[in-house]
């Protein structure tokens, strides 16, 4: 009897198969991936030109570009297509070849190994097993191959959750959990802040202070850096250079929480939870009691709400802008502390509500307001209102003093107020 | 898209998938005739193959007994024959995948058409914010699902019962008691992996709707940063996400755990069904009643039936996501168009445009104009002014008929409008909206959007009136610069003067404008009322103002309120009127 190692020179046939599969392997993925990279952008592009005839559908409609925007479509559509069936004509060809490799191995193995059974040292059981054992080797090849052709997808998945990781905390806590004092001023002192990778500062040399019972009023066009002076006092944003001092201590030393705490933000756009209106107010302080909520939203001007209990749909889809607006100034105004940022959250507003919101704004005990807009009669009576342009600030004073001294902020008013005021 | 529409049920969405593949009949009957070619071929290969084996057999018996060697011509023979139809059978194989991808490629190529014809000609309600991102989702993801469900499961269909049936005629040829064997091990497996499906299924949906939250939550906390880190609410956001993760974890192992059983069972099966082919295969080698070689046919024809049946659990989900996403697509279609039902041509616009009596809400117990009435005469400028919900979007809305009055009637010359086909009374009407629209390609396309038909000279001519000429030259690639998807590369203010300019170079009669409120800096704002007051020159247009001096040069004031006209005149007249004008001017420009 023969013992059961192969004794065989069968074994060349594996390399063999394997290095033909490489070959064949090579050429068919070099011309694969471009398709594949193709047909990505296509889609993305699909994607997009949806999006635009949803979101432009009225454009469409009054245009009657209807006919127009759905051959636009076609066109896309179409390429993605051929491109799809060009690009599968060759992908398609993988597992054919490739099956036909492993059938062309046992034949093979059968027609080479019949020789070894005539010379006496290979018994049929043996040619089998061999059979088997070759199968299984080139299959785990193939699947290894397999593995190395998802490869590149995993490296670009890899390397975007490290960046995510390896993104540094740039703002740190500091160390004082108390602020000594129940009246505390926040100033600015030379303030300059620049974005990595910017050439230019954002704000250069800013100086203000805010003290309690104060309102102080941001003005200047888009992009001037109004919100960047904002999100920069509870930290969201660090300054460049210069500081911010908190009681005379810069806000850095202090714990984050401990700064934020005396701090009420009301971001430009108004973010509502997923919830009721109670557990979007509830957010502020969970043991809050509906007295106080009630008379927070009465003073937002909350008068479109059935009960504390009303649906928020995600993203507060169920509220108008100026709805949205008003709630999340509700929401500002219930957290009890020492300054109020409001970031042109009364955009969406009309006048009167304004106006009425602003009335009830004033009671808000001994707190420090500042209000960053671009509407005049948002700011006009603040106690100090400073004009912001290309991140400097060019002048800052009363409504009444800036109207004398300062150009832009006349220009500003006149385009806003019109001239109607003498008529009136 | 309407959540208390009924399910469509299985059987309806079968029906809509076979009507799809119907209009490609031939081009399915010849992949499945195909894919019964190559099914045959397989049965035979491993018959020809174990012949090969017995030919190696009976020669090694005539080595040993010293009577000759084997018959090498045959053996040879049967290679070449078997190894010719591996190659047949391969290339049958590529042609049948490449004619089916291609078709399915086609169904879902004329299905997204489709789609997307529906989508454009949608009436306005259907398509209103809130389900854009819905619709897209039918149009991307659930497309790809069924491309997939439809291309894979065609051919795995006909394989998995054509397969199995063939095989088990040649097997019960062959020996009708070892083919008992298999089929009682094929039964015992499907029992189990159905067993062992139906706990993964029960997980894995519990992990679908999990995810599903997670998603929203994570968009929540992203979107709401700066107000969860002003509001200290880091931590307690952070507890929220961690519990949801650990739920998903939890439900995610062991849908994974169960889904993974299936190898293994199927493995066991498999060898369980190789022993007893052995065993029993011996007992008839030894009786004489079969040949080795055909034993060795029997291990070939196992593989043959347990594999379809493992491919085809594998690809359930795949299958399962197809026809929930059929499902979606074909509720999609089969939602109502804008209806048009008058061919009649709006062909002049002579003298006057009333509004009769006209309400309307979006929802039924929600008006939001209430018996409204007013007359405009062919040229007037008219201001519309309003507190915010006080309808004044809404009036420009069913003017151009994108939603129609719910009572009362909009009459151009005393022609109710609703008689007159849509497109026709819409190409009477240019618009520049709040909300600018404009689309990714040159900013000369986008203007020529107003007029398909303009001129490279006019189309400059209407950029300079809109004072949009200057910054145009300014980029770097000038009229041919491409917008970029978010409009980046361009402000606010000067995407407003494209639309402007969109809307002079369509020089309609009839203008309808919504100013913007904020977002653009002074100086910009006097290059667009400028451009404003030069497109409507001559025109008739609706401006829902919120520029006083808009307000001032209009030649008639009309003041909304909760959907009623509170107030009509000119400026003079309603700051003598000393009511709700006259309030909001005061409040505004009081010192």
């Amino acid at each position: 009897m023969k013992s059961f190692k192969l004794e065989t020179n069968l074994y060349w046939i594996i390399p063999l198969i394997v290095t033909v599969i490489i070959i064949l392997l090579i050429p068919l993925f070099r011309k694969i991936l471009p398709y594949l990279g193709k047909l990505q952008k296509i889609m993305d592009r699909i994607n997009r030109n949806a999006t635009e005839v949803l979101i432009g559908m009225p454009v469409i409609k009054t245009f009657v570009m209807q006919e127009y925007e759905e051959k636009k479509f076609d066109k896309v559509n179409s390429e993605y297509n051929e491109t799809f069936i060009k690009a599968y004509r060759i992908i398609l060809l993988l597992t054919p070849m490739l099956t036909l490799q492993l059938s062309f191995m046992t034949i093979g193995i059968i027609y080479f190994g019949s020789f070894n059974i005539e010379s006496g040292n290979f018994l049929i059981g043996d040619l089998l097993a061999f059979i088997q054992y070759a199968t299984q080797i080139v299959t785990s090849f193939l699947m290894v191959a397999g593995f190395f052709t998802i490869m590149p997808d995993i490296i670009v998945s890899i390397n975007r959750v490290n960046e995510i990781f390896n993104t540094e905390v740039s703002i740190t806590d500091g160390e004082l959990d108390k602020i000594d004092t129940d009246k505390p001023i926040i100033e600015f002192r030379n303030v300059d802040f620049k974005y990595p990778n910017s050439e230019k500062n954002t704000l250069t040399d800013i100086n203000f202070k805010l003290e309690p019972g104060k309102t102080v009023a941001i003005i200047g066009g888009i992009g001037c850096g109004k919100s960047t002076i904002l999100n920069m006092i509870p930290r969201l944003q660090d300054v460049t250079s210069g500081e911010i001092l908190l009681n005379g201590k810069n806000i850095k030393n202090y714990k984050l929480s401990t700064l934020r705490e005396i701090i009420s933000l009301t971001p430009q756009k108004a973010h509502l939870f997923q919830g009721t209106v109670k557990s979007n107010m509830k957010i502020i302080d969970e043991n809050v009691s509906d007295e106080k909520i009630k008379d927070a939203l009465k003073r937002a001007n909350v008068n479109f709400i059935n009960s504390l209990d009303d649906k928020v749909m995600q993203g507060g889809l169920n509220f108008s802008g100026g709805q949205k607006q008003r709630l999340s100034i509700a929401r500002s105004i219930l957290k009890e502390c020492d300054f109020y940022l409001f970031d042109d959250c009364f955009s969406a507003l009309d006048m009167n509500t304004e106006k009425i919101i602003k009335n009830n704004l004033k009671d808000l005990n001994d707190a420090s307001i500042l209000i960053v807009s671009q509407r005049v009669s948002t700011i006009k009576d603040a106690d100090a209102i400073i004009v912001l342009d290309d991140g400097k600030i060019i002048d800052s004073g009363t409504h009444d003093k800036l109207i004398e001294s300062c150009d832009i902020y006349r220009e500003i008013v006149n385009s806003q107020v019109d001239t109607l005021r003498n008529e009136i | 898209m309407d959540s208390n529409r009924e399910k469509m049920g299985l059987k309806r969405i079968m029906k809509n998938i076979f009507r799809l593949m119907k209009e490609y009949k031939f081009q399915f009957i010849f992949t499945g005739i195909l894919a019964i070619i190559s099914i045959l071929f397989n049965i035979i290969s491993p018959l020809l193959l174990g012949d090969a084996i017995n030919i190696l057999i009976e020669g090694a018996n005539n080595i040993i007994n010293h009577t000759g060697t084997f018959d090498f011509d045959r053996l040879c023979y049967i290679l070449l024959v078997v190894g010719t139809l591996y190659i047949i059978n391969n290339v049958i194989l590529y042609i049948q995948s490449y004619y089916l991808i291609k078709t399915t490629s086609n169904i879902i190529y004329s299905l997204k058409k489709r789609m997307m014809h529906k989508a454009i000609h949608m009436p306005m309600e259907s398509i209103d914010e809130n389900r854009r991102g819905d619709v897209i989702a039918r149009l991307t993801n659930d497309i790809d699902n069924l491309q997939t469900a439809l291309s894979s499961s065609f051919l795995e269909i006909t394989t998995t019962i054509l397969t199995p049936i063939g095989t088990l005629c040649m097997m019960l040829l062959i020996n009708s008691w070892l083919t008992l064997a298999i089929i009682c091990i094929v039964l015992l497996s499907s029992a189990l992996i159905g067993v062992i499906i139906r706990f993964s299924q029960k997980y894995f949906k519990k992990q679908m709707f999990i995810q599903g939250s997670t998603a929203g939550q994570i968009e929540e906390i992203i979107s709401s940063q700066e107000l969860v880190r002003t509001l200290n609410y880091e931590n307690q956001a952070i507890d929220e996400f961690n519990d949801n993760i650990n739920e998903w974890y939890n439900f995610e192992w062991k849908s994974r755990f169960f889904s993974s059983l299936n190898t293994p069972m199927t493995t066991l099966n498999f060898n369980l069904g190789y022993v007893a082919i052995a065993v029993l295969g011996s007992i008839s080698v030894l009786q004489g009643t079969m040949t080795i070689g055909r034993v060795l046919s029997f291990f070939e024809y196992l593989k043959n039936f347990t594999e379809p049946i493992e491919d085809l659990t594998e690809m359930l989900p795949e299958i399962q996501a197809g026809i929930a996403s059929a499902e979606r697509i074909f509720e999609f279609i089969e939602m109502e168009e804008e209806e048009n039902p008058s061919t009649k041509e709006l062909e002049t616009f002579k003298n006057e445009i009333t509004f009769d009596n006209i309400s309307f809400g979006y929802t039924e117990d929600e008006k939001i104009l209430d018996n409204f009435s007013l007359t405009v005469k062919k040229g007037e400028k008219i201001a519309i002014i309003g507190e915010t919900g006080a309808g004044k979007t809404t009036l420009i809305k069913l003017l151009t008929r994108l939603y129609d009055v719910d009572s009362g009637a909009i009459k151009i010359d005393g022609v109710n409008i609703n008689e007159y086909d849509k497109h026709s009374l819409r190409s009477f009407m240019g618009m520049v909206l709040q909300e600018t629209w404009l689309f990714s390609d040159t900013i000369k396309e986008n203007i020529k959007y107003g007029n398909p038909d303009a001129t490279d000279d006019e189309i400059i001519d209407a950029a300079k009136k809109a004072n949009a000429d200057n910054f145009i030259r300014q980029l770097p690639e000038g009229y041919d610069t491409i917008l970029t998807e978010d409009g980046d590369n361009i402000s606010q203010g000067q995407k407003q003067l494209l639309t402007i300019a969109r809307a002079i170079i369509s020089n309609k009669q009839i203008l309808i404008l919504d100013e913007a409120t904020s977002n653009v800096d002074t100086r910009t704002e006097m290059l667009i009322q400028e451009a404003l007051d030069k497109l409507m020159e001559n025109k008739t247009s609706f401006v829902v103002a919120h520029r006083l001096s808009t307000v001032r040069n209009a030649d008639k004031i009309i003041v909304l309120g909760k959907g009623r006209l509170i107030e009509e005149g000119t400026h003079d007249e309603l700051l003598s009127l000393k009511g709700y004008y006259y309030n909001t001017l005061k409040s505004q420009g009081q010192n």
